[in-house]
């Protein structure tokens, strides 16, 4: 019987897969939510002289909820090989640079819809979706995020907003482009839309 | 409202991208969740809760829930609890066989180089949706049009309209032409065979019309959580197997397909208001659902042009929001 409960310890030991010591992934994306809502809130960065220092904020928080690599390889997919280190490097901050301009003005707009964390669905041993409902007041909008564990915390590579991710949005668009377009074609595209913004 | 939708998003509806106040839809999805949680995701087989085998599409009944509120038990809607079961398995098997790929692609010594391609099989996250396009010429143009409509008609329009109009009326607006669309859901859940869902949109109606004051407020919602469930002809088409077609970029009414647009005609058939031609006339008609349309667009301005300068080319992002999107009621 020991010898049972010994063998039954080792093999558990051995087979808890890492991610149970990395936290659950609700509790990153919530913490992260909330520390973006605490940041929307305060009032000492209210008002247009603050925005700067608002926005700084928001961008670092960003780099610590999201996986941008991960984001990255899924949107290019199997064009991702395509690109050299370099210009994998390029791609990331530009398409970093890209979100982050078209979602600061939005999320640095937020008013006061409360944010339900409904339920989370392991999708496989690394990833996770965490869903949630942002309530406004004519509708519930189902946003779920993907998460990836990633150095002991789990990091957001998608967004779902009603049924349509963010990642696989940009890959028809990207694969568009790289239909009949070289990737140095697509990062030129990105660069002029970064400094455009 | 959403009935209609299929086609007659503005271009606007599109901003489903964004993590903000957009959407009018009716999903619940607080039952669905409480269900895919719950009881079921953590299944690791394709298996329901009587252990009988399933595969993507299966319908699956489900037992009644805990829930407390009043009438909860009675009224779950159970489409949505059945299909966010579905979607959590397709979701777990799909990722975890591509998963399980790369995992192996990362313990070689170039952890991404090889990566790529198993994002491309993977069916969930990596699945492009794609559509057939053949008129691409035609949309674009449409497009263009829709977009310059948007900003020197639309959206002019709207603010002004906004601007004259509280919000709590307009609030209450919206209620109203939703519970127009009412027999329109009603319809096309039975057509889905999601009785249950079908029971709720008739008691929302009665209740909401009655108790609701035609509709202005929604009691239903508020004082028993009965949610609705969104389905349209389009749903139902492709809930019988019937593909989009091609996709169709209309003036004004917005992104559609082939498919949506026979389910936005096939709609109007259980539309109060085609019944009501004796009392209003067709430019009554056409000005509700003008006012229906402004008044749902007042409630999200500045999501398209969050879309449009999150996108690379929007016409290709609005496109792959519209399927997607589409594809995800679908599934509800």
């Amino acid at each position: 019987m020991r010898k049972h409960i010994a063998l039954v310890t080792l093999l558990f030991c051995v087979w808890v897969p890492a991610h149970v010591f990395a936290g659950m992934p609700t509790d990153d994306v919530r913490n992260c939510v909330n520390e973006a809502l605490d940041i929307l809130r305060d009032p000492a960065l209210k008002g247009d002289a603050k925005k700067q220092e608002k926005e700084a904020k928001i961008r670092s928080l960003s780099a610590k909820m999201f996986d941008f690599q991960e984001l990255s390889k899924r949107t290019l997919g199997r064009h991702w090989k395509t690109l050299s280190p370099d210009q994998r490097q390029e791609f990331m901050s530009l398409y970093r640079r890209i979100l982050e301009d078209a979602y600061m003005e939005k999320i640095v707009a937020y008013t006061d819809e409360e944010i339900v964390f409904d339920n989370e669905i392991p999708l496989s041993e690394k990833t996770a979706e965490v869903r949630t409902t942002v309530r406004t007041k004519t509708a519930d909008v189902p946003i779920h995020y993907r998460v990836i564990q990633s150095g002991g915390t789990w990091k957001v590579y998608d967004v779902v907003i009603e049924g349509v991710s963010l990642i696989n949005n940009y890959r028809s668009q990207f694969r568009e482009i790289l239909s009949d377009k070289t990737p140095e074609d697509l990062l030129e595209v990105m660069r002029k839309k970064v400094g455009k913004a | 409202m959403s009935t209609l939708r299929g086609v007659s998003h503005d271009v606007v509806f599109m901003c489903l991208l964004l993590q903000t106040l957009c959407a009018n839809l009716y999903i619940s999805p607080a039952g669905a969740s409480e269900h895919a949680g719950g009881q079921f995701c953590f299944v690791p087989d394709r298996l329901d809760n009587r252990g009988e085998h399933l595969s993507p599409g299966d319908f699956v009944p489900l037992e009644s829930s805990d829930r407390t509120q009043i009438f909860g038990s009675l009224l779950q809607n159970e489409g949505v609890s059945a299909d966010g079961l579905l979607i959590a398995l397709e979701e777990t098997t799909a990722n975890g066989a591509a998963e399980k790929v790369n995992q192996k692609a990362a313990d070689g010594e170039m952890p991404t180089e090889d990566a790529g391609d198993e994002y491309e099989e993977d069916t969930e996250n990596g699945q492009l949706l794609t559509i057939a396009d053949p008129l691409s010429g035609w949309n674009r143009a449409m497009f263009y049009f829709n977009d310059k409509f948007y900003f020197w008609v639309a959206k002019p329009v709207t603010q002004a309209y906004s601007a004259v109009v509280p919000e709590d009326f307009r609030i209450a607006f919206k209620n109203f032409h939703d519970n127009l669309y009412s027999p329109v859901r009603l319809v096309n859940n039975l057509l889905q065979l999601k009785f249950k869902a079908a029971g709720n949109e008739l008691i929302r109606f009665v209740m909401n019309t009655v108790l609701g004051a035609f509709g202005l407020a929604d009691p239903a919602k508020e004082a028993f959580g009965i949610e609705a469930q969104d389905e349209d002809f389009g749903q139902t088409l492709a809930f019988y197997g019937v593909g989009h077609g091609f996709y169709l970029v209309w003036p004004v009414l917005g992104p559609s397909s082939a498919r949506d647009t026979v389910g936005f005609v096939g709609d109007l058939l259980a539309y109060p208001l085609t019944y009501a031609r004796n009392e209003i006339d067709t430019e009554e008609v056409l000005l509700i659902y003008a006012h229906e349309k402004i008044n749902a667009l007042s409630f999200r301005i500045g999501d398209y042009e969050a879309l449009k300068k999150a996108a690379i080319d929007p016409y290709v992002a609005v496109r792959d929001a519209y399927v997607q999107h589409r594809a995800a009621k679908v599934k509800n």
